[in-house]
């Protein structure tokens, strides 16, 4: 009588793993292991272990090698050492290293779509073959939502969940087995979906159709896809250098009727047509760069000249006059109108930034090219950073305070009117009793909403400040109660330097009145200087985003070339 | 004419002539460096204009090229070069993985566009993707969903349906075939399964009266009865679905008989037998709902 020993899946030898068996005979005293080379049939494996249990455990590291057939051969041996008989036909197995398997999705990922492509991983170092795989999506109660089903495709090992609902988590995972039965399993893996709904707008419209009881499937696809005259140089991701080259789009590409297009670019070149669209036939308009100084420009300046031409006819359309772009970095953005069959052009320019600098970091970049710069910053400002109006402009600096004389701070008469950029030198020519504020700028109705405040100040190391000398903006009420928020303590600022201070927080309820203060007492005479102050201002409660002063004033923000 | 020019075709003139407003089916940029190229219907007000360009996709949106590292203008990111074909699957609710009822080769562009009507779709909740077929795998999903809701029983083949709305019956029972025995020693019969049949069977009745935006045709009501009898005796499967979600392939399995109480209100009668599974592409493709059977 021999043991009848359970299939084995296969495992990592570095591992090991329990053999199950079932037996009929005497009770178990100790189990025998023979596991032998499948192709050689030779002993790698002969071990007696004492037990009673009907399973035998091959230890971790127990000879056995990753990626090698094997069979396993199994005996018990009863109280007085009686050996069972040995299995004419032992059990195969294979001996695999743990196959890497997990989803391109990370635990705790936020997906921001209702429809996701999750890609699946895998890999043996053996070569083992995965033999089929399947996705499933979890409520976060772990119930079943949807699944892929067994798939055995496995050169794409990708699955499309659908009808994920904003704001909700969901548990995904995938399960598979290998070639010869490893089971895989990568977990539960936690997904935040977050996204922006009521986009109207879908490139897949369905519509349903309830007098004919159908549902009606359109697609807005536009596939267009330039052709280019040579490869192109892309430059930074967000540029196509087609200065000696060009790109057109025509497969997939048709307006009919009135448009508008608008086209942002930089060094283009002289009198030449950048730009050309027609019917490619009867119908072509060019449009062409022209720069100089004209009669009625004032100097020198660029425009662009709308050429239409059909059929013999030209219509000759010419934009206004912009100036110079003051570096070849500055964009122009061109906008192109046709109403009928008149054409329209208008142009801005849009701010790039360029900067010098003797060192390939940037550091110590000056506005203008200098005797040692040896490197170039081009940086394209992000429209958030001038989207946001510096509140504190044309405002006025004033000294309340019920206490202390107009001379506890001397403010120059020029910036009392109008704030600016521009240095302001704040003086104490007697010691303090309280503290004093300079109230900039009144905003009304500012209830709950972020603010983000900047500004270099700049401390004589002989300036002796009071503790609570601090940067702050203050939110009042009706009432005259406030409360300050956006706080920089003013005597944690290095000495003698300017230091650029910026911070952030939410107005209180109830706010009526928001002020910019600069408060802060000095024991003895002595100067404070503040300037570049930015007071930003958003409806929604968002980041921090950086003032252009502090964006331009950041060598990060630009990519240096050798010059 | 004055150095190839026209004097009424200059920016100088004073009256400047309009050119045709042809389609424009090419647009070349070059001699610079772009980083942004916008087509749209929509015009913008010239005024208004700063400088910068609407990012989000709508209807009138004609091309959007924004340079990042490719050339693409379109809102997808696949072209006629790649594309082999494209399939629209549907997932509909209980359902687990997408199954495509229609799929279409790709030659030229204006391939990429669909518009076309899904007739055998139940009540409910329902996805449907649109794929691009590359090297014989799917690329991305583009998945939308949709609620199909209706009030009445429709009974439809793959592009065609009919609602029944008047005097609607359907009676209908499920059919499992069992063999009762009777045995000689035995006081009870033995009962027989032979097989796993397991079909609906029924009779449906109806008044068939066209309604055009909300008027019902009265007068016209025998051509339109006409004309659904010529569809139940075609011989071909049909589809039929109710307001709650059912759905069953059935075929005629009778003649049509009328009922009439006044010459403009018949009653039209006639038996039908499931024949197949809804849910099975493959009964769908077999019984020519639908042109493809890439999932049966």
């Amino acid at each position: 009588m021999y043991a009848i020993i359970h299939p084995i899946e296969p495992f990592d030898a570095s591992i090991g793993s329990e053999i199950k068996f079932t037996w009929r005979g005497n009770q178990i005293y100790k189990v025998r292991c023979i596991v032998k080379n499948n192709e050689s049939g030779t002993t790698v494996y002969d071990h007696t272990e004492s037990t009673m249990k009907q399973s035998y455990t091959i230890p971790a590291n127990s000879g056995l090698v990753n990626g090698v057939y094997y069979v396993v051969y199994i005996t018990v041996l009863d109280v007085n050492n009686n050996e069972s008989d040995l299995q004419d036909i032992g059990t195969p197995f294979y001996c695999f290293s743990k196959p890497i398997f997990n989803l391109s999705i990370s635990d705790g990922e936020i997906i921001q779509t209702s429809a996701y492509k999750v890609g699946l991983n895998y890999s043996q170092s053996q070569g083992e073959s995965l033999d089929s795989y399947s996705f499933t999506l979890y409520t976060y109660q772990k119930t079943v939502l949807s699944s892929s089903g067994d798939i055995y495709n496995t050169s794409d090992m990708s699955y499309v969940v659908s009808g994920l609902e904003n704001a909700k988590q969901y548990y995904l995972r995938a399960t598979g087995k290998t070639l010869h039965g490893i089971t895989l399993d990568t977990g539960f893996i936690l997904i935040t979906v977050s996204y922006t709904i009521a986009q109207v707008f879908n490139t897949l419209e369905l519509n349903n159709k309830p007098e004919s009881g159908a549902i009606e499937i359109k697609s807005n696809i536009v596939s267009a896809i330039g052709l280019s005259e040579k490869d192109v140089i892309y430059i930074g991701d967000e540029y196509a250098d087609l200065r000696d080259n060009s790109v057109t789009f025509n497969e997939g590409f048709e307006v009919k009727g009135d448009f508008t297009k608008i086209f942002v670019f930089y060094e283009p070149e002289r009198n030449k047509s950048i730009i050309s669209f027609g019917d490619g036939d009867r119908l072509k308009v060019d449009i062409y760069y022209r720069k100089g100084k004209y009669a009625d420009s004032n100097g020198e300046k660029a425009y662009f000249e709308l050429v239409a031409n059909s059929c013999g006819t030209n219509y000759v359309r010419n934009s206004g006059y912009v100036n110079i772009p003051n570096s070849n970095y500055q964009q122009f953005a061109l906008l192109v109108n046709r109403q009928g069959g008149y054409y329209d052009l208008e142009v801005v320019l849009i701010s790039t930034v360029i900067r010098y600098s003797a060192n390939a970091d940037g550091s110590n970049m000056t506005e203008a090219r200098q005797p040692d710069s040896q490197y170039v910053g081009v940086g394209y400002m992000p429209k958030d950073a001038y989207e946001h109006e510096n509140l504190l402009l044309n405002t006025e600096y004033k000294i309340i305070g019920s206490s202390g004389t107009p001379n506890y701070f001397s403010i120059p008469t020029e910036l009392t009117k109008v704030i600016t950029n521009n240095e302001l030198s704040l003086t104490q020519t007697a010691e303090a009793t309280a503290r004093r504020q300079c109230i900039q700028t009144i905003l009304r109705n500012s209830s709950g909403i972020n603010i983000a405040s900047s500004a270099e100040i700049l401390i004589p190391s002989s300036t002796n400040l009071y503790t609570q000398s601090s940067y702050y903006v203050r939110c009042t009420d009706s009432k005259g109660s406030f409360t300050d928020i956006a706080q920089v303590m003013l005597n944690t600022i290095e000495r003698d330097k300017w230091v650029l201070v910026k911070a952030s927080g939410v107005t209180r309820l109830g706010s009526e009145k928001l002020g910019a203060s600069l408060a802060f007492d000095m024991k003895a005479v002595g100067t404070i200087k503040i300037r570049k102050q930015k007071l930003e201002l958003g409806t929604v409660s968002t980041e921090y985003t950086p003032a252009p002063s502090d964006w331009v004033s950041d060598p990060n923000n630009y990519t240096w070339k050798p010059l | 004419m004055f150095l190839g020019n026209s004097f009424a075709s200059s920016d100088k003139t004073l009256v400047s002539s309009p050119v045709e407003a042809k389609n424009i089916e090419f647009l070349t940029v070059r001699f610079a460096i772009f980083g942004e190229v916008y087509a749209s219907n929509d015009l913008m007000t010239m005024a208004d204009f700063n400088g910068s360009v609407p990012q989000d996709w709508d209807f009138n949106t004609r091309l959007h090229a924004l340079f990042k590292n490719n050339l693409n203008g379109g809102n997808v990111n696949f072209s006629t070069d790649i594309v082999e074909s494209i399939r629209i699957k549907r997932r509909v609710k209980g359902e687990l993985i997408f199954k495509t009822i229609y799929e279409k080769p790709i030659v030229v562009n204006d391939d990429f566009k669909i518009n076309l009507l899904d007739y055998m779709e139940p009540v409910g909740n329902i996805e449907y993707a649109y794929v691009p077929i590359i090297s014989g795998g799917d690329g991305d999903y583009i998945v939308s969903r949709v609620e199909s809701k209706f009030d009445s029983y429709f009974i439809c083949e793959k592009d065609v349906s009919y609602p029944m709305v008047l005097d609607t019956k359907f009676i209908k029972q499920l059919n499992h075939l069992v063999g009762v025995v009777e045995l000689p020693n035995r006081l009870k019969p033995v009962v027989i399964k032979g097989g796993i049949t397991n079909y609906i069977s029924g009779d449906i009745e109806c008044t068939f009266i066209e309604n055009q935006d909300c008027k019902w045709l009265i007068d016209s009501s025998w051509e339109y009865r006409n004309q659904i009898y010529q569809f139940l005796t075609n011989g071909r499967p049909k589809i039929l679905k109710d307001f709650e979600g059912n759905t069953w392939m059935i075929a005629v399995t009778s003649g049509i008989s009328e009922d009439s109480d006044h010459y403009l209100h018949v009653k039209s009668k006639f038996s039908v037998t499931e024949c197949g599974e809804t849910s099975s592409m493959g009964d769908l493709y077999d019984n020519g709902f639908i042109d493809t059977d890439i999932d049966r």
